[in-house]
């Protein structure tokens, strides 16, 4: 395939001697002035510049950056919290923590009172003291039947 | 009538085969006794224990719990209420007092008095939860129980 026949298919209707001038044009080494290439080049430096001093440049405030970043770093918070396992809750009367309520909470109850090192959160029946009706109601709970398989 | 004796005999006899008149079944055998909790907490002082005792078999009620031989645990020990007539009950018990006030070694803590029906011999099982020093740390302990006046 050659250039006439590439301009044949494309364009039919050109007349044979604009091809054959162009055609031949083609193997010719054309030369640009300088002053020409300057000049366009002028041209192409004022058009961007124009068009880069229509561009708008977007300027968050700063107080509303920092408020994103907390807003983010609540949210990675509060989704790594939800998938950390939640702390055992412990029942009131369950005073060493390991998991159940039996005697040794009484005992251990019992032993703060003697000691006098009671604070209001042994206040087991909320009667406002410290006594050993509190005591009664720990180990009541440890022997109880209810929920409890022998 | 040479036959009116033979005639009475026979109807002894069937009157003796009827039905509804089979010798009487004697009914379950009911009695009450006493099982006695010991704990043995070795060279330790025992301070506080609670179990479990448990009666497997539904033939066994719990009719009433006492106290122990130790001056320590002479008073009942704690216990649900509901466990009367039932076939199971937590026992738990503490005391505060120092430590050469406790006892040590195998001590009767606690009693338990039941009705038995059936069987004559007791199948009754005990399992310890706690066990403690007077000064709070958990020990291990073995418990036993005895029928008293078993026989």
């Amino acid at each position: 395939m050659n250039h006439g026949d590439y301009l044949d298919e494309r364009q039919p209707e050109v007349p044979q001697q604009f091809i054959d001038a162009i055609t031949a044009a083609h193997g010719q080494r054309v030369l640009v002035p300088t002053e020409v290439d300057a000049a366009i080049l002028d041209k192409a430096r004022e058009h961007l510049q124009s068009v880069a001093g229509k561009r708008r440049i977007i300027r968050f405030p700063r107080w509303l950056a920092a408020a994103a970043a907390v807003v983010l770093a609540a949210t990675v918070a509060g989704v790594w919290l939800q998938k950390r396992p939640a702390p055992p809750a412990f029942a009131r009367e369950d005073l060493d923590h390991n998991g159940r309520v039996d005697i040794l909470d009484a005992f251990a109850l019992a032993r703060k009172v003697q000691q006098g090192a009671v604070s209001a959160q042994f206040d087991m029946n909320g009667d406002g003291v410290v006594n050993s009706r509190d005591i009664d109601v720990v180990a009541a709970q440890a022997v109880r039947l209810d929920g409890k398989q022998g | 009538m040479k036959a009116a004796p033979a005639i009475a005999v026979g109807i002894a006899l069937a009157l003796s085969s009827l039905p509804g008149q089979e010798p009487a079944v004697p009914q379950a055998e009911v009695r009450f006794s006493a099982i006695d909790v010991f704990v043995d907490s070795e060279a330790q002082p025992l301070a506080a224990y609670q179990l479990t005792v448990t009666a497997p078999h539904g033939d066994v009620r719990i009719v009433g719990i006492e106290g122990g031989e130790h001056a320590a645990f002479k008073e009942p020990p704690y216990y649900d209420p509901k466990a009367m007539q039932k076939e199971r009950v937590i026992l738990g018990a503490f005391n505060t007092s120092p430590a050469e006030q406790l006892p040590r070694g195998k001590t009767r803590v606690a009693t338990i008095h039941v009705q038995v029906s059936g069987p004559t011999i007791l199948n009754v099982t005990t399992k310890l939860e706690a066990a403690a020093t007077s000064e709070g740390h958990s020990i291990t302990a073995q418990i036993s129980l005895v029928e008293r006046n078993a026989k």
